[in-house]
């Protein structure tokens, strides 16, 4: 039976591989902290599913639908 | 399998898509996730995948056709008309989010971005049996797992029923449990 790995754990063979996959891209922040946070973009009605949006099950379906 | 913990952690589209959207479903608790993240600095991983989501919601909100209300981005566009007759004006509205989109990326102190490939492909194929999941979400399962990543981030509870990664929900209705590696 697999073991799933705890929170955090990483497969350090495969994330080294992926790193090192010349089609995977990786962005390192060079700005100061200060000079970067995460701002919304888009305002929507309030309420709106983003679920349902992303053309998933809606909050309102089932969890095991 | 060799194991190391590492402040890394995958982010489904849904905690993207719904930092970026104000007023919508768990916008809070994404929004003060992805700060979260950007301030502790961890390592975060997407599939390119988010990138093509984000546009589809984004071109679906500013069209009309799910009858909501237009992003505030594009309160110049006061003629429906001109939205479905001028190429210029979607193209400049367009660019707009995505940019900002990007911007957004930017802040995390260390983004990696995975592209769909041949083994993701198949790994896709396979959750889509195993969990009867959708094909993106699954995308977004087998790219974790292909990375040999198990944190999973997401507002989606359907992600519980998939035994191999630990699903951190985030949502607005639900306690986060995340605590520091």
């Amino acid at each position: 039976m697999q073991v799933k790995p705890a929170l955090f754990q990483v497969d350090e063979e495969k994330f080294e591989a992926i790193l090192n996959d010349p089609r995977t891209v990786r962005y390192q922040r060079k700005e100061p902290l200060e000079e970067r946070t995460f701002v919304p973009i888009i305002q929507v009605q309030p309420g709106t599913d983003v679920l349902e949006l992303l053309g998933r099950y809606g909050d309102d379906d089932d969890a095991t639908e | 399998m060799i194991l190391r913990t590492r402040r890394t952690i995958y982010l489904d589209s849904s905690i993207l898509v719904g930092a970026t959207l104000a007023g919508s479903s768990h916008h809070q608790a994404t929004s003060d996730f992805c700060n979260r993240l950007t301030q502790e600095s961890y390592q975060v991983v997407i599939s390119s995948l988010v990138r093509f989501e984000f546009l589809n919601v984004a071109f679906k909100l500013a069209s009309g056709r799910r009858s909501l209300s237009l992003p505030v981005d594009a309160q110049h566009v006061r003629d429906p008309l001109e939205w479905s007759s001028d190429y210029r004006t979607r193209r400049s509205w367009i660019l707009t989010v995505v940019d900002a989109f990007d911007r957004n990326l930017d802040s995390f102190a260390d983004l990696i971005e995975i592209s769909v490939n041949p083994s993701i492909w198949q790994e896709t194929a396979d959750t889509v049996a195993r969990y009867q999941l959708g094909s993106y979400d699954a995308l977004h399962v087998a790219t974790a797992l292909d990375a040999g990543i198990y944190s999973f981030a997401t507002c989606d509870r359907h992600f519980l029923s998939v035994g191999e990664i630990n699903t951190v929900l985030v949502r607005d209705d639900t306690e986060l449990l995340f605590p520091a590696p």
